[in-house]
């Protein structure tokens, strides 16, 4: 029997597109998935124009974050679905919230810690104004979690915010250098089009 | 004796999507064309569809630029082919919550949505797990969620918790835990309303993708006719598989009764026409006393 081994970085290391033409992989030699994660990274974002290196710095830094506020924003919206058309579970549901909660206050931490150059300063500020709305949102289901009246201004109001909160995130987006409200950079359906690569689009 | 009419309304497609993709194991085979399509299940003054597709508004037009979905049509337009506006439409059920399935919820003011709820838990759930882990994640789109949460304010979403039967009469829905999504489901219509049915259709979401999912071959081993999964699954191959038999097993193994909604190809089973918008229009069956919405 031959021992486990452990994996090296190797494994980690994009294949040769010319082995991936020769039929030797998945993903197409020119699919998009070879470009994660260099495609956020700060030198790419240089190298696609993203304005100066301290902007592409900037995007590099702020795509986890933006990813996590996106994923604690559906963990609210999940919660609440689940809320409404079922019976709350507070072994299941409870976690899911104290999930979301400590993503954002990891996230907020991260925030902080992110310095904004002066092009960036708007994005920066809105971006800690959608996580202090998303914590104020968290903080309500938090304390009335199975209290919400269904047909009560609470819900209402909890709804509302999470729609605010979503048009936040769309605003903030740049899906160039990846803050997409949508992540499809890690999926096989992620290989594009040919036509569309070949006209450059 | 058929209740039910039902159509698969092309609402765009890709002209070249990796084949890969859309069979397991296809790789660098080339590419298919990859249609974008909802059903539709008309009844006596009654009208369902099996998924809604993705709206344009908020991300949606990047969305569909990104995957170069081409002629993409509101509801309001492909439906009219049919004589159904979004108003008409009674019930939904959606098959899973990718975007190009649950992305259009608001052009049906009316209807009720069916959903797996382990499907919404699911997915609820994947949002917790740290970055590295985001390929599970792929597909979803937060807004769509967050309209979930709209349908069920207003009253109007039933998480349906495993399979069930007789939804609406002879309309049944299964579920297919671990396979293309966490909880995809597909539609069976028993059109005869019969228990032990004769005349059975399975509207497969994307369980099925296109027909090399129900009748594949495999050169390599020499095989000529066997399910071969759909190229993305979030659950796993084996699932996929078991589900294909559970459907081809409703449908007495008449593998034209399990319908494929990226198929490009239904045209060569089924009446079908072109509309003004350049998108396909297949009729799949006609209930009794109904007209042909593709043959003048």
């Amino acid at each position: 029997m031959i021992p486990p081994t452990m994996p090296t970085e190797d494994f980690r290391t994009a294949p040769d597109p010319v082995a991936l033409a020769s039929g030797r992989s998945v993903h197409d030699a020119a699919c998009s998935i070879w470009d994660v994660p260099e495609e956020s990274s700060a030198e790419a974002l240089v190298a696609a124009a993203h304005g100066t290196e301290e902007r592409a710095v900037y995007l590099s830094e702020m795509r986890p974050l933006y990813d996590a506020a996106k994923r604690c924003l559906t963990q609210l919206s999940g919660f609440l679905l689940l809320l409404q058309t079922s019976r709350l579970d507070p072994g299941r549901e409870g976690l899911l919230l104290a999930s979301a909660i400590d993503q954002l206050k990891a996230c907020g931490e991260r925030l902080d810690a992110v310095a904004a150059p002066a092009g960036a300063r708007r994005h920066h500020a809105a971006m800690k104004g959608l996580l202090a709305r998303l914590n104020a949102i968290a903080a309500v289901l938090d304390r009335a979690g199975d209290l919400i009246d269904p047909a009560g201004a609470a819900l209402d109001e909890a709804m509302n915010d999470l729609f605010a909160a979503q048009r936040r995130l769309l605003a903030l987006s740049a899906p160039d250098a990846g803050l997409t409200p949508m992540d499809f950079s890690a999926a096989c359906c992620n290989c594009r089009p040919k036509n569309r690569q070949a006209s450059g689009q | 004796m058929s209740l039910y009419s039902i159509y698969v309304l092309e609402y765009g497609y890709v002209p070249e999507y990796h084949k890969s993709g859309v069979i397991y194991g296809a790789h660098n085979e080339g590419y298919v064309k990859l249609p974008y399509c909802y059903a539709v299940i008309k009844g006596d003054g009654w009208a369902a569809m099996v998924d809604v597709g993705y709206n344009h508004t908020d991300y949606g037009q990047y969305l569909g630029n990104l995957f170069n979905v081409q002629k993409w049509r509101p509801p309001a337009d492909v439906l009219a082919e049919i004589g159904l506006t979004p108003e008409d439409i009674d019930a939904v059920f959606i098959t899973h919550a990718h975007f190009d399935h649950f992305g259009n919820v608001e052009a049906f003011p009316n209807a009720t949505f069916y959903m797996q709820k382990k499907e919404l838990q699911s997915w609820v759930w994947a949002m917790t797990l740290p970055d590295r882990m985001r390929w599970i994640m792929s597909g979803i789109d937060t807004a769509d969620i967050l309209r979930g949460v709209q349908l069920a304010r207003d009253n109007r979403l039933v998480l349906v918790d495993g399979d069930m039967e007789d939804v609406y009469p002879g309309i049944d829905l299964h579920v297919a835990y671990e396979t293309h999504t966490f909880a995809s489901m597909w539609v069976t219509v028993r059109n005869d309303g019969a228990r032990q049915s004769g005349d059975t259709w399975v509207l497969a979401g994307d369980l099925i993708y296109q027909f090399e999912n129900l009748n594949g071959a495999n050169e390599q081993l020499k095989i000529d006719d066997m399910y071969v999964p759909v190229g993305l699954a979030t659950g796993s191959q084996i699932n996929l598989v078991m589900a294909t038999e559970e459907m081809m097993k409703q449908v007495g193994y008449e593998s034209l009764r399990v319908i494929p909604v990226h198929e490009s190809r239904l045209e060569q089973t089924f009446p079908s026409r072109i509309s003004r918008n350049e998108l396909r229009v297949t009729e799949i069956c006609l209930a009794d006393g109904a007209s042909s919405a593709v043959e003048t």
